[in-house]
């Protein structure tokens, strides 16, 4: 049985500044269910790779192919749709709004979907506190939570939507052990169909993972 | 994105950046203030006089001496005869006497109204309570908020002249507030016997011939009476209008003034607010939220604030003009025009959008990628 392909990247070059190539022709499969890990130094290009899957920005070559469908053919109100229903994006810091509570950063992410694609927000955001073990802490305001509390909630805020891809950049790179251990916990332990590409330098968190691939250079190696 | 989400988040952003929050409110207060006041202290006092004036315009030519001078009415019943020729039926001398209460010091103004009076005269106030005072008797009509601010009633009586008789008040008027008017009427002869000038009156409405038009006999009735001013209740308005000029100029350049600096402190707080939260915006843009809706979400917050500052200065207007201006000058009314309320907030929100535009436009253009900065 062919496992289907939820999103693609074919010969995905970057530059920046001077010509310098931070992704030179990249291809990567990304299959329903699976769990991907990506290691290599800084600078190697990880972060970048994440950005151009997530839509973030139009890659300089080569192309990005989510469901059968080119990124760059869609405009740009569809790519601000596909990130809203199709993508979790974690990033290395919490980047919590910190006037927010935890609820509400949470929820924050269902604002973008419509009502009958989200259903009950309440239920669904206390259930994802529940998960994260930020239940008691919803109504704390977010600059006042502690490094560890605070990825695990901008991980909550990324699985809100039940996405069928997440990406996460370095999400354990400012916790300690036991707050990794969690966060990686949350991103591998939803729907069975869920893809989770996750970049990282810890050896634990890509050994957790279903599939680890190496980049150097601006190329998977 | 509904607009819901988006001015929750913008309520909650300018809460966290409360102290800013305030300066650009307070901004905005004070120019709401400003415009309220300086509109009601300059223009309104100038309209008032042209409304009043435009009530006579159809009837009337106006004869005067000078703005500060009063005349003989002798001179002008002398030229009853060549008058009546001109196209003048009929006079009716007014004099305007101002004078200071002891107990109230603010200029108050006593009108000595001739028998009979115009019609048109009537229209300016209505009487509230008691009668109006009879020809040749020592009596007055006193504004009600005047009546109210000196606690005197229907009985009392007030002195304008001191040393000299008192007027017994038999009425009370309300004034209409979009047309000056006096503070105390009482007969004319009253009032030139408390002068102690017998005849003196300061202006004289020339009242024209049924069928024919103020500006038709104006020529040969200021040809009669060529040692006074002769104007047509038209020109008299434009030339009131004209006076007033200087002070609506003065008004409108402190009221852009301070429209200025409020525009500009809007934007200095929206654009500090949009530089610290750039992160927050490349969060929101990489969960989805579109250029549009981040844009919306700054102007939200622009709204807010002009919302908050414009309550605030219309609520600080009112107290100015009620606590400051009324005593000073009570005929102005206690109360911005609901128009002028309504063309200062149009006009704030313009200053609010103007200020808000371009950190919007920054907020919207935010780079999702602005957070991978670090590690890309």
């Amino acid at each position: 049985m062919t496992v289907p392909v939820v999103i693609e990247a074919r010969k995905l070059m970057v530059e920046y500044a001077r010509g310098r190539r931070v992704l030179d022709g990249v291809d990567l499969v990304l299959q329903r269910g699976e769990s991907v890990a990506i290691v290599g130094p800084s600078g190697s290009g990880k972060s970048t790779l994440l950005a151009h899957l997530a839509a973030l920005r139009p890659p300089d070559g080569g192309e990005v192919v989510f469901e059968g469908r080119a990124l760059a053919s869609r405009s740009s109100g569809e790519l601000d749709r596909f990130r809203a229903r199709h993508v979790g994006f974690v990033f290395q810091r919490a980047a919590l709004l910190p006037f927010l509570t935890v609820s509400e950063n949470v929820s924050l992410a269902l604002e973008c979907l419509d009502p009958d694609e989200c259903g009950d927000r309440v239920s669904r955001v206390g259930a994802l506190l529940e998960q994260t073990g930020l239940a008691d802490l919803a109504d704390r305001r977010a600059d006042r939570l502690s490094v560890g509390e605070a990825q695990r909630a901008a991980v909550a805020r990324a699985l809100v939507k039940d996405p069928p891809l997440v990406l996460a950049d370095e999400p354990t790179g400012s916790v300690d052990e036991a707050a990794a251990d969690l966060v990686v916990d949350l991103l591998l332990g939803g729907r069975p169909d869920r893809t989770v590409l996750i970049a990282t330098h810890d050896t634990r968190v890509s050994g957790r993972c279903g599939r680890v691939l190496s980049i150097k250079g601006g190329q998977l190696v | 994105m509904r607009i819901g989400p988006l001015a929750r988040l913008a309520l909650r952003t300018i809460g966290y950046h409360w102290p800013r929050t305030c300066l650009a409110a307070g901004a905005i207060a004070a120019s709401v203030a400003t415009l309220l006041v300086t509109h009601t202290v300059s223009e309104r006092q100038a309209e008032r006089s042209s409304r009043l004036l435009e009530r006579f315009e159809a009837r009337y030519l106006v004869a005067f001496d000078s703005y500060t001078t009063t005349l003989d009415a002798e001179e002008l019943a002398r030229h009853r005869p060549q008058l009546e020729r001109a196209g003048v039926v009929r006079r009716h001398d007014f004099l305007l006497a101002p004078f200071v209460d002891e107990a109230d010091p603010i200029p108050l103004l006593l009108c000595g109204v001739p028998a009979p009076e115009p019609d048109e005269l009537r229209g300016l106030f209505t009487l509230v309570e008691g009668r109006r005072p009879r020809p040749g008797a020592a009596e007055a009509l006193v504004e009600r908020g005047l009546a109210e601010r000196r606690r005197l009633g229907i009985g009392d009586s007030i002195r304008p002249f001191e040393g000299r008789e008192p007027l017994l008040i038999v009425g009370l008027f309300a004034r209409e507030s979009d047309v000056a008017s006096a503070d105390v009427y009482a007969p004319l002869s009253v009032v030139q016997r408390l002068r102690q000038r017998p005849g003196e009156i300061s202006f004289s409405l020339l009242e024209v011939a049924p069928g024919r038009r103020p500006e038709e006999v104006a020529a040969a009735t200021a040809g009669v009476l060529h040692e006074m001013r002769v104007l047509t209740l038209g020109a008299a308005r434009a030339r009131a209008t004209a006076a007033a000029a200087p002070l609506r100029l003065v008004a409108r350049s402190l009221s852009l003034v301070v429209s200025v600096l409020a525009a500009t402190v809007v934007f200095l707080t929206l654009w500090s607010t949009v530089s610290e939260r750039a992160a927050d915006y490349a969060v929101l843009r990489a969960m989805g939220f579109g250029p549009g809706s981040i844009l919306v979400g700054v102007l939200c917050q622009a709204a807010v604030l002009g919302g908050v500052g414009t309550a605030i200065g219309t609520i600080a207007a009112s107290a100015i003009l009620r606590g400051v201006v009324s005593n000073v000058h009570p005929a102005l009314g206690l109360w911005p025009d609901g128009s002028v309320v309504g063309a200062t907030v149009a006009a704030t929100l313009a200053v609010v959008v103007a200020g808000a535009a371009i950190p919007a436009l920054r907020a919207a253009r935010a780079a999702p990628t602005t957070l991978m900065g670090q590690t890309m």
